[in-house]
């Protein structure tokens, strides 16, 4: 007969027998969450095809008013870069999903099931082929949903295309947004302590007054001294795209990564998404870079005077953790003067970017403009006045100073206007 | 649990016998001297006495090498009280008691369970204003919560038989089973003041520490933090262990017994050496003496230096070492007194 206390134990709830490494101790351990991951892509009242409404946050039919409420995902602990957290790590989207390669630019990326896709959303070649997913790549954790409608951002694209005078007319009325396709990106999103020790020469400036000639001059001395010290910076929320085949993704604004809510698939559920292409180490490399450089400048902040000098520093990454994300956007093309342009908006925040066509004779235009009046002053007012009074001189400084201001001007209008056309 | 063993009744063959001045119970010889305090001899006493000695780990050390040890440690001290450095020779032989427990242990228990891993990290050093990453591997713990059941046999668990244990065990050590002997009959021995029911709260953290140990071990993990136990005790068994230790005592310039210990398995040495004042004396002397002879001598060859003044410079330098000397000869003086007024009222050995 066993004692009471055996008899009367109970494992706690979700905790399972694992196996013990010691005789006579019997191990419970938490039970390993399996996601049931099903997908619900028809409505259970009609039948009907249902999809993710952003307005609502939830999946709804469109056809007889069915909402359901969104599945909380399992909560997903922040990874450390170890292998077994990435081994650790469930593979695929949780649901069959088929995949559209696009042979135009290179974009790959899941689609809905019932989603008959013939072109490619960042380029708007139809040159895709359509395959099963495969389960390579680690499953999503975290994901911010959809919450800008499709009709909000056409309307926000629309005014942000025709938006300014570079614009060419008969771009918006050409440009037909309203195939946008919402699609949820790759990211990585990194945290982590960083202790930073550093040493440098912190310059205080004083100001000193001599006499020189019998004239007092005041000149500044520097009084130059080492300092060391240490920093610590707690940084969270370090986003890195998990693409490089959707150009121009830095152009969609911040992310409000307070809306991460734990994966599901129901989120995707009438949304394409794309699996990274950028594997975690490399996303690790870019995301150190801002960071290490807030370190810095938090320690040379920490080391004060009114300058320095040979600065050296050593940050310790510590607590290091990531979060592979989906972020959505709402992704079209459309075609004005022979080519394809794109335009993305923050499904989250409704912010814009992409590409947009420019008049370039405006532009060139605009340039001539600005350096008109200084080539008019120096030639039609300068060499007359040099020739008849012999005060030209003067006069062509002051229309150099007028062309450098212009071409300054130009160039920065220039590059503007060639920005807004490439990605 | 315990008995109380009335006056002159036996055990282990000998006579239970008390100290006249600190109380302690021996199982000795009547007339020897108290080894726990050195102040009092042993005389007829009733104790409260739980059971026999059983084991007893052995004498490692010769009395020889003992004494070697306890030189070697009062030679450490500047100036030893000659009390101290012929205590080697009044070294006596006895064992100190300790419980260990056996149990079958029954519990549920629930407990945090750490397990080590290695991480990748970064350090990134700028200098020249070049970024240069150097890659590192910490080492750090998950925690992971696990619970479950335990039914099993432990021995030898130690606990306290002593009130004044913890200053032992620091001086002692843990005692190994595969060590432990049968009992020498010859040599005194220093009876339990704790009864296994007072001794129980200090072996039941034992207890703890072995099943925290024997968790850890099932979960294969490499640390334990916040252990839950639900146990039963059961089939309890108490052994009387013995540990040797060579003691001998000396009285200090205050007229205070300070006791001198030799841990009979290790050579561990523990005790308080006083210094002695009349050695200090004779130091200050010899060096004030030094300082006056070179005051004296400096004077006389100031004389002859009014006609040869180089010999003024000798003057002054003999000077400056007298002065020197006479101001230094304090110096063993004080070092004496501090260090005797700073000496432990107590070894906490003794209660």
């Amino acid at each position: 007969m066993s004692p009471p206390v055996l008899d009367r134990y109970r494992a706690p709830q979700g905790f399972v027998l694992v196996r013990s490494h010691a005789e006579g101790v019997e191990v419970y351990a938490p039970a390993a969450v399996e996601q049931t991951l099903e997908e619900r892509t028809r409505c259970p009242q009609c039948g009907a095809a249902i999809a993710w409404d952003p307005s609502k946050s939830a999946l709804h039919c469109g056809y007889c008013d069915y909402t359901a409420e969104a599945r909380q995902g399992e909560q997903v602990e922040e990874g450390e870069f170890t292998e077994a957290a990435l081994a650790r790590g469930a593979r695929g989207w949780g649901s069959e999903r088929p995949e559209l390669h696009c042979e135009g630019c290179g974009a790959v990326l899941t689609i809905d099931p019932g989603h008959l896709a013939t072109t490619c959303p960042f380029c708007g070649s139809n040159h895709v082929g359509v395959r099963q997913a495969t389960e390579a790549s680690l499953r999503p954790g975290w994901v911010v949903p959809f919450t800008v409608p499709t009709e909000v951002a056409t309307q926000t694209a629309t005014g942000w295309v025709g938006q300014g005078w570079l614009r060419p007319p008969g771009a918006v009325r050409a440009a037909h947004l309203d195939a946008f396709m919402g699609v949820y990106l790759p990211h990585w999103v990194f945290a982590a302590r960083l202790d930073c020790r550093y040493e440098c020469e912190v310059g205080v400036d004083r100001w000193e007054t001599v006499y020189r000639n019998g004239k007092s001059e005041r000149r500044r001395v520097t009084h130059w001294s080492w300092k060391s010290g240490a920093v610590s910076r707690q940084l969270d929320g370090v986003v890195v795209p998990g693409t490089e085949r959707v150009a121009g993704l830095s152009r969609a604004g911040d992310w409000p990564l307070e809306s991460l809510i734990p994966y599901t698939p129901d989120v995707l559920v009438g949304f394409a998404a794309q699996a990274y292409d950028v594997a975690l180490p490399d996303a690790w490399e870019r995301g150190r870079r801002p960071m290490r450089a807030i370190a810095a400048a938090a320690a040379r902040s920490d080391a004060g005077g009114d300058r320095q000098r040979n600065f050296s520093a050593a940050v310790d990454f510590n607590e290091e953790a990531w979060r592979y994300a989906l972020l959505p956007v709402w992704v079209s093309t459309y075609t004005w003067g022979g080519r394809s342009w794109v335009v993305l908006v923050n499904g989250a925040t409704g912010e814009v970017g992409g590409t947009r066509p420019v008049a370039w004779g405006r532009v060139y235009l605009a340039i001539v403009a600005l350096l008109t009046p200084g080539l008019f002053t120096g030639v039609c007012i300068g060499i007359p006045s040099l020739l008849l009074m012999g005060v030209g001189l003067i006069v062509w400084i002051f229309a150099l100073i007028l062309i450098i201001i212009g071409a300054i001007f130009s160039v920065k209008l220039y590059k503007r206007a060639l920005g807004e056309e490439r990605l | 649990m315990s008995a109380v063993v009335p006056e002159g009744e036996r055990r282990a063959g000998r006579v239970v016998l008390g100290c006249s001045a600190c109380g302690a119970a021996w199982l000795g010889s009547e007339g020897e001297d108290c080894a726990l305090c050195g102040e009092g001899r042993l005389g007829p006493h009733s104790a409260r006495v739980e059971g026999e000695p059983e084991l007893a780990l052995p004498f490692q050390l010769e009395l020889d090498e003992a004494r070697e040890r306890l030189r070697e440690y009062v030679g450490r001290h500047p100036m030893p009280v000659s009390g101290a450095v012929s205590a080697g020779g009044r070294l006596v032989a006895h064992y100190v008691p300790m419980w260990w427990v056996d149990a079958r242990v029954v519990a549920a228990w629930q407990a945090d369970i750490g397990f080590d891993y290695e991480v990748q990290s970064t350090v990134e050093k700028l200098s020249g204003g070049q970024w240069r990453s150097v890659p590192v591997t910490d080492s750090r713990i998950r925690w992971e919560p696990r619970a479950g059941t335990l039914d099993r046999w432990f021995d030898n668990v130690p606990a306290p038989a002593l009130s004044t244990w913890e200053a032992w065990s620091d001086f002692l050590g843990e005692p190994e089973r595969r060590r432990a002997v049968a009992v020498e009959p010859e040599l005194p021995i220093l009876l339990p003041d704790l009864p296994p029911e007072a001794a129980w709260p200090g072996a039941e953290q034992g207890f703890r520490r072995a099943v925290g140990a024997e968790i850890e071990r099932a979960c294969r993990g490499q640390h334990l933090r916040d252990l839950y136990l639900k146990a039963e005790w059961e089939d309890l068994r108490w052994t009387w262990l013995l540990f040797p230790v060579y003691s001998a005592w000396y009285t200090d310039p205050s007229g205070r017994v300070r006791v001198l210990r030799v841990d009979g398995s290790t050579g561990a040495v523990r005790g308080e050496v006083a210094s002695s004042p009349g050695k200090a004396w004779f130091r200050a002397m010899l060096w004030g003496v030094l300082g006056l002879v070179l005051l004296a001598m400096s004077a006389l060859v100031a004389l002859p230096g009014i006609f040869l003044w180089p010999l003024l410079l000798l003057t002054a330098l003999g000077a400056v070492l007298g002065f020197l000397c006479v101001g230094g000869a304090m110096l063993p003086i004080l070092r004496v007194w501090r260090r005797n007024s700073g000496l432990a009222e107590r070894d906490g050995l003794i209660e």
